[in-house]
Order: C-alpha cells, then structure tokens, then sequence
C-alpha cells in the first residue's frame, strides 16, 4: 500500500510571541515539541506517547489505518502530481485556492461541475499564498494552472494559467480547461 | 527527539517524495482543512526556535 499521505503532517511553529496561540490553547500545548494527532474534524485523538522512532512508527501507522482516508480527486502534493502526471501523460492541474475558500465547498462545487476532466488532469489543490502566485505568474486566487509534466521545468513554462471569476459558470473553466489539453498536442 | 520523529515521519512518507523530506505543511489552516477533506489524521507538530 503507498504509504504517502496517510496522515497529514503539519508544522505549527510558535516561535513568535503568540503565533499560533488559538492552536496550542486548543490542545494544550505547554511545551516544546509537542506532537499531537487530531481526527478529520480537528479533535484531538492523542498526544504523541512514545519517544522512541519504532514506537512512533506504529503509532502513526495505527491511527492511519483507523483513519484511511476516503477517495479524493486531490493528489498529496504538486511534486506527486508531477510524478503521476507524467507516468499517466496528462497535463497537471494546480488549483490555487483563496485563502478564504472552503475547501470541502470547492471540492465539492468542482466534483460537480468538472466531468470527467477530473481524470483527465492530475489536480492538486493548493491555498495560494503570496509566494506561490509570484512562482507561478499568476496575479490573484482563486486560478487555476495546467503544467505539462513532461517539459524539464513544468512550473516556468505553464500551458495555461485559467483566472476564475466568482460568477463564472463552470463551463468557463472547463472550455478553458479543454483548451490547455489542446494546445499540448500541438 | 526532533530525529526521531522525523524519522518516524520519512518511513511513511519519505519514499514517495523520494527526496527523504517530510513534506510539512506550514500553514495550520491549510492543513486541517486538508486532512477533513481527505479524512485522515493530522499530526501537529509545535515547535519554537528561540
């Protein structure tokens, strides 16, 4: 079984004075590190037990197989994406969410409207920060950009970058969607 | 104990990122969100350089 993304690992650095304050009064943190695993609705499940690698191990691995996950169109990441892109010959999807979006809403609204360019594309969806736009040339969220994984810098040499606009109907994006797949058979 | 965790991390995750690094997301938000959308755990890990 692959063992990527079984558990969804996130850095909470509290560095600054009251970074990420809401969070560690939300599991009581009292010190650091503090590793502390919470179930797909943020409740917490347990503080991390074991202090030992082998230990840890089973532990992370007990509460992935408790917690497997459920299908998604998503890959785990944009170099996952690239990889299973490339292996499948289809173009990558990068959807850049506003930071504002809910994402369980926009999965949805997108199982709905996509059609089978859900397979047609390898997606992954990433909340767009200042720096991820400037990466990738693109001047606001919510967009999306189509990579060709076969080029040797996907990411300098996108095949589309797609503004969405918030009263765009979905057929807006998937014409442009079918546009990008085009354009890379040329 | 930074190591390992870190460790204990990489052999879940490491070989598909093939490059042995823990693909940490850094915006907490982000990340719950993520794992409610894929439902599976998350595993928060707090730290502070000072």
């Amino acid at each position: 079984m692959a063992a990527t993304g079984r558990v969804v690992p996130i850095l909470v650095d509290c560095s600054a004075n009251g970074q990420n304050e809401e969070l560690k009064t939300k599991y009581k943190v009292q010190g650091f590190p503090t590793v502390v695993y919470v179930d797909p609705d943020g409740k917490q499940i347990k503080e991390m037990g074991s202090r030992e690698g082998g230990a840890i191990t089973k532990e992370i691995e007990g509460l992935a197989a408790k917690y497997p996950g459920k299908p998604t169109m998503w890959a785990p990441s944009r170099k996952i994406a690239l990889e299973a892109a490339k292996k499948a010959k289809k173009p990558v999807a990068i959807y850049l969410a506003d930071e504002k979006d809910d994402l369980i809403k926009l999965t949805a609204k997108l199982t709905k409207d996509l059609g089978d360019r859900k397979t047609k594309f390898a997606w992954v969806l990433e909340t767009a920060k200042e720096a991820t736009l400037k990466e990738l040339g693109v001047e606001s969220a919510p967009a999306v950009v189509v990579l060709n994984p076969a080029v040797d810098e996907p990411t300098k040499e996108p095949v589309a970058k797609i503004a969405i606009k918030e009263d765009d109907k979905a057929d807006v994006l998937n014409k442009a969607l079918d546009e990008a797949v085009k354009s890379m058979k040329k | 104990m930074r190591m390992l965790l870190a460790l204990a991390v990489v052999a879940l995750m490491g070989q598909e990122t093939h490059d042995g690094k823990v693909p940490w997301i850094k915006d907490p938000a982000a990340g719950l969100q993520k794992a409610k959308l894929e439902g599976k755990v998350a595993m928060l890990w707090f730290t502070a350089d000072w």
